[in-house]
């Protein structure tokens, strides 16, 4: 069959799908239907929608959206406040996504390349392009837009701060932060720069990651979030150099020596190609997660680039809690934001980020973040976090077969009577019986029904045992297998043990047991979930 | 304003004053489309109940609706919303208890003789059976784009993302729905030749 042929093939299949699943899903509602909703609704909103209950239900939102712009203008104005929580996670309040941006400074416009940005120091600006970043740039700083095209973005920053949420990167696209002393180029999505002439230039992780080198190129190393990487201005720059006065562009002769930031009394390195250090991130950068508004206060910037008084980070147990919170509120981006701040910090953390990123169907992401989880975890591993990571493998089209099964096989080896132990044995079935391996298949589904009998999966392991033995015309074993469960409580097991038994029994020639036996099942399951195998049997055996 | 703009904000004005022959047309007229889609997002079964949620939501969201995008597509994105979060809890309470057979479908399937019913039967759950290889983004999409009908822009507005967005994962459901039919094909030739064999194998024994 031609590559043609294939592709009209496939797309005769998808159009019959369609058709398909359209003719099933569609239906009328039925007025029983109608009825239902109409008292549901009376119930829930009685009273609710007469006239004057309805004013007063009005004044109350209005009370309520005031006092909530109240309290963010003031956090506008007054963001040290914010910055002042130190450790602690800030309140959160809650608003619909609109208010919040009519409260805040409407984001301009995208820039044009050879634009200059100068703000005032009361007036930080906002721009958002849709397809790039939204970039806050903090009071009493100055840019220049290098370059801005939708392929690449370059924004040299002269003084001051900027905070850019990067889009994600399409194939070959490029946002670069530039100061006199590095180049921050973007790997990952959400970070700030902040640029102090004749002292540093401060990079923070929020989200994702970013690689920062010098001017000229030389690697400085990556801050991812959470991080942050101070590189120190050179020496003999700090006062009279070009790069100092002029940062417009100017590389620095020498190269920047780069010191841990807010740590209190570290000493910057000399000069010289000194290995980056990259540190936790002092509070301000893991406060706020979602909050676009860059470190504003003179206090929280003194905080920073002076490194003293760093103060203390949360606790893992309220990060885990803000995180479960917003995901509970179905703020899955908030959520990661927060949790991928922190990932480094506890197996915890990055077990819940791998939640919320499975949440939203980033499977792999997901499978990436149980894996580092279970690595942080230690000796034994956490039972939900094996058994997470096995599930995602296994789903995961992109990942190896091999590593479920390998995944399934360790939580085995820790907790063989685990509640998830009959689904391990069913995954590593299931591999076996792929890899062409029906003696080992055999093992586990026996241990299924042996072990786990009243599991889930037992009906399964017993359907695909009992299949296999037939395959290999063990027709004694089969019969054994089926008659020990055909008078088995559950009748989901008793339905497939006698459908086994009849299949049995054609295998062996013996029709007309055969037929005795799907008379049998026809009384017991009239509404069995097999009917359709049956007929196909029925149909076989020529009965109808 | 166009004649549904207006008719569907007068629905909507009496629907605030607690009229219930509206709020009964509201559900008349715009549930089975809803249902669709819950359907095809989160699967055939409790699609009731959902469907009953995301018009309760509507009805107390009314405040919030200020008109400036059609009442379908403010309806599209509560559902989307909810499904998301009932897929959620879904995925929470999942265990990994496989059904022996697939989901028969019910009355679904046209009328006709048995065996035609029974291979219609068998090829909707083999497709039901595809559908369900697809993770959330893509089975919304895929849903919205085949089932509903919905343009790129009405998807997108719906999703709350960016349309290239819904143009790739449009794209991708497509292909991995293909490849999943395509594997789900061979497996049920692969049984139906088993099926041969055992009649044959009955025809000579009886």
């Amino acid at each position: 069959m031609t590559r043609d042929e294939r592709r009209r093939r496939d797309e005769a299949r998808h159009s019959e799908a369609v058709g398909a699943l359209g003719t099933a899903f569609e239906g009328p509602v039925t007025e029983g239907q109608v009825d239902a909703f109409v008292a549901a609704a009376r119930d829930r909103f009685e009273g609710r929608f007469r006239p004057e209950v309805r004013r007063s239900w009005r004044l109350a939102a209005a009370l309520a959206a005031g006092t909530a712009l109240a309290v963010l203008a003031a956090a506008f104005l007054w963001p040290e406040a914010h910055l002042r929580l130190g450790g602690q996670l800030p309140a959160v309040v809650s608003l619909p996504t609109e208010r919040i941006e009519a409260a805040a400074s409407a984001p301009s416009a995208a820039p044009q390349a050879g634009d200059v940005i100068v703000t005032g120091p009361n007036d930080p600006v906002t721009w958002e392009d849709v397809d790039t970043a939204r970039v806050v740039v903090a009071r009493s700083s100055r840019l220049r837009v290098a370059l801005w095209d939708g392929a690449t973005s370059v924004i040299e920053l002269e003084v001051g701060r900027i905070r850019s949420n990067v889009r994600p990167r399409r194939s070959g696209q490029r946002y670069e932060v530039r100061t006199p002393y590095a180049v921050i180029r973007v790997v990952g999505t959400d970070f700030a720069v902040e640029h102090l002439p004749g002292e540093a230039t401060v990079v923070t992780g929020y989200a994702g990651r970013v690689t920062v080198e010098t001017r000229d190129g030389r690697p400085l190393g990556a801050v991812s979030a959470g991080e942050v990487l101070r590189v120190e201005a050179p020496r003999v720059a700090e006062a009279d150099t070009p790069a100092a006065r002029e940062p417009s562009g100017v590389s620095p002769d020498v190269p920047p020596a780069v010191a841990d930031a807010g740590v209190e009394g570290t000493p910057a390195r000399e000069p010289g190609p000194a290995a980056p250090h990259v540190r936790p991130a002092p509070a301000e950068a893991r406060s706020a997660p979602g909050d676009d508004q860059p470190s504003m206060g003179k206090a929280a910037d003194a905080q920073e680039t002076e490194g003293v008084g760093a103060p203390a980070l949360p606790a893992v147990a309220d990060v885990l809690s803000e995180a479960r919170r917003l995901l509970s509120a179905g703020e899955d981006e908030r959520a990661l934001v927060l949790l991928s701040a922190h990932e480094e910090r506890s197996w915890r953390v990055q077990a819940l980020l791998g939640d919320a990123l499975r949440v939203q169907g980033r499977l792999a992401e997901a499978r990436a973040a149980y894996g580092r989880a279970l690595e942080a975890a230690g000796e034994p591993p956490p039972r939900g976090l094996l058994i997470d990571h096995a599930t995602l493998l296994e789903r995961d089209p992109s990942a190896a077969p091999e590593a479920a099964a390998r995944a399934w096989q360790r939580y085995l080896d820790y907790y063989p009577g685990g509640r998830e132990a009959a689904a391990a044995h069913d995954a590593l079935a299931t591999a076996a019986i792929r890899a062409g391996a029906t003696v080992r298949a055999g093992v586990h589904l026996r241990a299924i029904l042996d072990d786990h009998a009243s599991s889930p999966e037992a009906a399964r392991a017993l359907a695909r045992l009992g299949r296999l033995l037939i395959a290999a015309e063990r027709w004694d074993d089969a019969e054994a297998l089926f008659a020990r469960w055909s008078d088995d409580p559950r009748a989901i097991c008793a339905e497939t043990a006698v459908v086994g038994l009849v299949r049995v029994r054609v295998g062996q020639g013996r029709a007309d047991d055969a037929r005795r036996l799907l008379q049998s099942y026809r009384e017991r399951f009239p509404e069995g979930r097999r009917a359709a195998e049956i007929s196909r049997l029925e149909s076989a055996l020529a009965v109808e | 304003m166009s004649d549904r703009r207006r008719d569907e904000a007068e629905l909507l004005e009496r629907c605030r004053r607690g009229d219930e022959a509206a709020w009964a047309t509201l559900y008349r007229t715009y549930a089975p489309n809803v249902a669709l889609f819950l359907r095809g997002a989160i699967g055939r079964h409790d699609v009731d109940d959902l469907l009953q949620r995301v018009f309760l939501e509507l009805l107390s969201s009314l405040g919030r609706f200020r008109g400036e995008a059609g009442l379908a597509t403010w309806l599209q994105r509560i559902a989307a919303h909810m499904a998301k979060k009932e897929a959620r809890s879904r995925w929470r309470r999942e265990r990994k208890v496989e059904a022996l057979t697939v989901d028969p479908a019910g009355d679904s399937v046209a009328p006709g003789d048995a065996a035609a019913r029974v291979a219609a039967r068998e090829r909707l759950a083999q497709v039901q059976a595809a559908l369900d290889t697809l993770d959330w983004r893509f089975r919304t999409v895929w849903v919205m784009r085949e089932l509903q009908g919905l343009t790129v822009e009405e998807a997108a507005a719906a999703l709350d993302v960016r349309p290239e967005t819904i143009r790739s994962r449009h794209h991708r459901a497509r292909e991995r729905l293909k490849a999943a039919l395509r594997r789900i094909e061979r497996s049920a030739a692969r049984d139906s030749k088993a099926i041969h064999a055992l009649r044959e194998h009955g025809e000579t024994s009886s």
